[in-house]
């Protein structure tokens, strides 16, 4: 019998999360923002400020790639649409962080950057969400902080 | 049956309430607030290494010590630049792409400090710089000092020529400037390596 209620336990689960996720999805059409669960930490729209800039791109579920970017003083704006691949590290190999690839419409190359962070799902840690890119898998060198941003 | 009723409406009564709700987008901060926020996370991060090198009056200064403690105890006021790694080596926290012969690029300390550490072994400390940028910056500031060129010659412990400054402002003290792909026999880092190094002695009269 308690094989019964286990099984109806993981049923009940099962149903809730994939409610959950029609109710995501329907939510994100009419919206028309990302509802973020857990191991999609990387999508939504991310920005990062400089003296000179403000860039901020979005990454959607359905693989679409949104950029913008805002040249201090004179506040030019370039806007590049495309799209972006997440690539894991060759075999799973744990040494190396997953890869953001990003392409405009032409094909042309934008980002080739690994995922050095990303703010987990849960995390107590971070007070806000954040994403850390770099050129290279190589700690403590050149990073690139983007900040989760409203959309 | 009113029971499934009542399990049925708290069942979707979660599902309503975490539909919309997401950790991730919580932690969402309006594009207008970054500055404030990027200015919060750099206060409130570790602070990083300034340097890259140790400076010609600090070398100078590291030069009077004869034994491991002194050089240690020296080196704990840079321990914001400087990681003793090991016994005897000290490497600099930053660190940088570094070419060797092949062309191939490595990433590693910009500088190290050795000293000696083994039984018996000749006391020495040099500080190794792997950029000629840096290099050429530090031989400068020997030589605002008013070190000059006084000699040359055959260095035994980095295998190559080194070139010998001295300055009337510091007697007793001559700086050994060597380029060599062998800074330290086979210490640390060292053993084996292929790319060109710089090394600064300072060595005391007494």
């Amino acid at each position: 019998m308690r094989v019964v209620y286990l099984f109806l336990l993981g049923a009940i689960v099962a149903v809730f999360l994939f409610l959950r996720t029609c109710a995501d999805r329907k939510v994100e059409k009419i919206t028309g923002k990302e509802i973020v669960r857990e191991d999609e930490e990387y999508l939504g729209s991310w920005a990062s400020k400089t003296k000179n800039s403000y860039i901020a791109f979005r990454l959607r579920r359905d693989g679409a790639f949104h950029y913008s970017l805002v040249a201090y003083p004179v506040k030019d704006t370039t806007k590049i649409t495309g799209k972006y691949e997440l690539l894991n590290s060759p075999g799973g190999n744990l040494n190396y962080f997953p890869r953001l690839c990003t392409f405009n419409e032409s094909g042309d190359t934008l980002f080739n950057y690994y995922i050095r962070y990303v703010t987990p799902y849960n995390s107590t840690v971070d007070k806000y969400s954040k994403m850390v890119l770099s050129p290279n898998s190589v700690f403590d060198t050149i990073e690139y902080v983007f900040y989760r941003i409203k959309q | 049956m009113r029971l499934i009723f009542n399990w049925c409406t708290l069942f979707f009564l979660v599902l309503v309430m975490t539909g919309c709700s997401s950790n991730s987008n919580k932690k969402a901060v309006n594009a207008a607030d970054l500055d404030s926020i990027m200015a919060e996370e750099a206060k409130n991060a570790p602070a990083g290494p300034v340097r890259n090198n140790l400076s010609a009056d600090e070398l100078i200064k590291v030069s009077d010590c004869n034994d491991a403690a002194c050089v240690q105890l020296f080196m704990k006021d840079l321990a914001t630049d400087f990681v003793y790694a090991k016994k005897g080596e000290f490497a600099s926290l930053t660190r940088s792409a570094i070419k060797d012969t092949a062309g191939q690029e490595m990433i590693m300390p910009v500088s190290t400090l050795y000293f000696s550490t083994d039984p018996g072994a000749d006391w020495r400390v040099a500080h190794t710089v792997h950029k000629s940028e840096i290099s050429n910056q530090l031989l400068n500031e020997f030589t605002a000092k008013g070190f000059s060129l006084q000699d040359s010659g055959y260095y035994y412990p980095t295998k190559a020529r080194a070139y010998h400054y001295t300055s009337a402002q510091y007697p007793g003290k001559v700086l050994y400037f060597s380029t060599t792909y062998k800074p330290w026999g086979a210490k640390g880092i060292y053993l084996g390596a292929n790319w060109v190094s710089f090394v600064f002695e300072v060595l005391s009269a007494q």
